[in-house]
């Protein structure tokens, strides 16, 4: 079928595949749609993954989005709005779901490590101490600045494509990222600017 | 390193693992249609693909009338109401004739009471010379009396 296989480091724009195969989906092809799948799968689940902190919720929330992405494929016209489409279902889906379950992470303090999460930390090349020290530190801001934080610094969103996509102002977004860099860089003093 | 590329390596994608698409399809509704491979590999026929999301539409509950039908019952009920309009106004014209025609009787009869007692109290000061006005009982009814009791004149 020439589905190609996850690169969870390359952008998804950069794939010449992406419009073939989303237009294959859109025409009812199962396997193309699989492809999108794949080649979507490690940012949503990893954006996923960091708002709602457990694998379970992650792959739920994860499956949850790329169904309703199925449901609604005739209305994305082309790549960079699937993944831009992707990524605020996301967001939202998230958020509403932290709210559902009346979790304050500003209160209720970091987010539940998983075994697995913690036991591939470092894995691929990153520094183990620092990716558990981020995640611990993500787990004690808001949901919409944790989403804003996650959307700029994960998936190389601007502040524009934030606000469309989180549906909030821009100025708000990039106060959003200005006290969520200055809280982070007190937590890790020994970091430059 | 920066707090940002801090930040940019510390939040690497994370794969969700093996079969996560898999697991994404035996989700799908079971409708969905085959694609072109499943269907040659078992030689069936190739189902039409799907150019629009498939909607779920409720069946109306009730099913909708023609269009001459529907300006048919519009037309009954506006000739009923007008029906019932004009039935409404003839009883009222009627009713006001009818009170119309009491009432000019009613003024006859009251003409023709004041015109006897002025004629009687004209004529018996003639008679009899001297004021002898007749029992105001005795001639007409109470109302005419106490008019007869005005009329009278003053001493």
């Amino acid at each position: 079928m020439g589905v190609p296989e996850p690169n969870p480091a390359a952008p998804f724009s950069a794939s010449p595949d992406v419009g073939a195969l989303l237009g294959r989906a859109v025409g009812g092809d199962v396997a193309a749609f699989a492809g999108l799948v794949r080649l979507h799968q490690s940012a949503v689940f990893s954006l996923a993954l960091r708002l709602l902190g457990t694998r379970a919720d992650a792959e739920e929330a994860a499956q949850d989005a790329f169904l309703k992405l199925h449901a609604e494929l005739a209305s994305i016209s082309d790549a960079p709005h699937l993944r831009h489409w992707l990524l605020r279902t996301t967001s939202h889906r998230c958020i509403d779901r932290l709210r559902q379950r009346g979790r304050r992470p500003a209160t209720s303090g970091a987010l539940p490590v998983d075994v697995a999460d913690e036991a591939a930390w470092g894995a691929d090349g990153t520094d183990p101490l620092l990716a558990r020290r981020v995640h611990h530190l993500l787990g004690a801001l808001a949901a919409p600045a944790r989403a804003v934080l996650l959307l700029r610094f994960q998936e190389d969103l601007d502040p524009g494509e934030i606000a469309t996509a989180l549906d909030m102002p821009v100025n708000t977004v990039k106060s959003h990222l200005r006290r969520s860099l200055d809280w982070l860089r007190a937590q890790l003093p020994e970091k430059t600017p | 390193m920066t707090l940002a590329n801090d930040l940019r390596t510390a939040l690497r994608p994370v794969d969700p693992g093996d079969g996560f698409a898999d697991r994404v399809l035996a989700r799908l509704p079971a409708a969905l249609p085959r694609t072109d491979a499943d269907a040659g590999r078992d030689g069936g026929p190739v189902p039409p693909r799907l150019d629009t999301p498939q909607v779920a539409v409720l069946p109306r509950r009730v099913p909708a009338a023609p269009a001459a039908t529907r300006w048919a019952m519009a037309a009954s009920v506006l000739l009923v109401v007008a029906a019932g309009y004009g039935v409404h106004q003839q009883r009222v014209a009627r009713q006001q004739e009818a009170a119309a025609r009491e009432l000019a009787i009613a003024l006859q009869v009251t003409t023709r009471e004041l015109d006897r007692v002025r004629a009687r109290l004209q004529r018996t000061p003639a008679e009899t010379g001297s004021w002898n006005a007749p029992s105001p009982s005795s001639c007409c009814s109470p109302s005419l009396a106490r008019a007869s009791r005005w009329l009278r004149p003053r001493a």
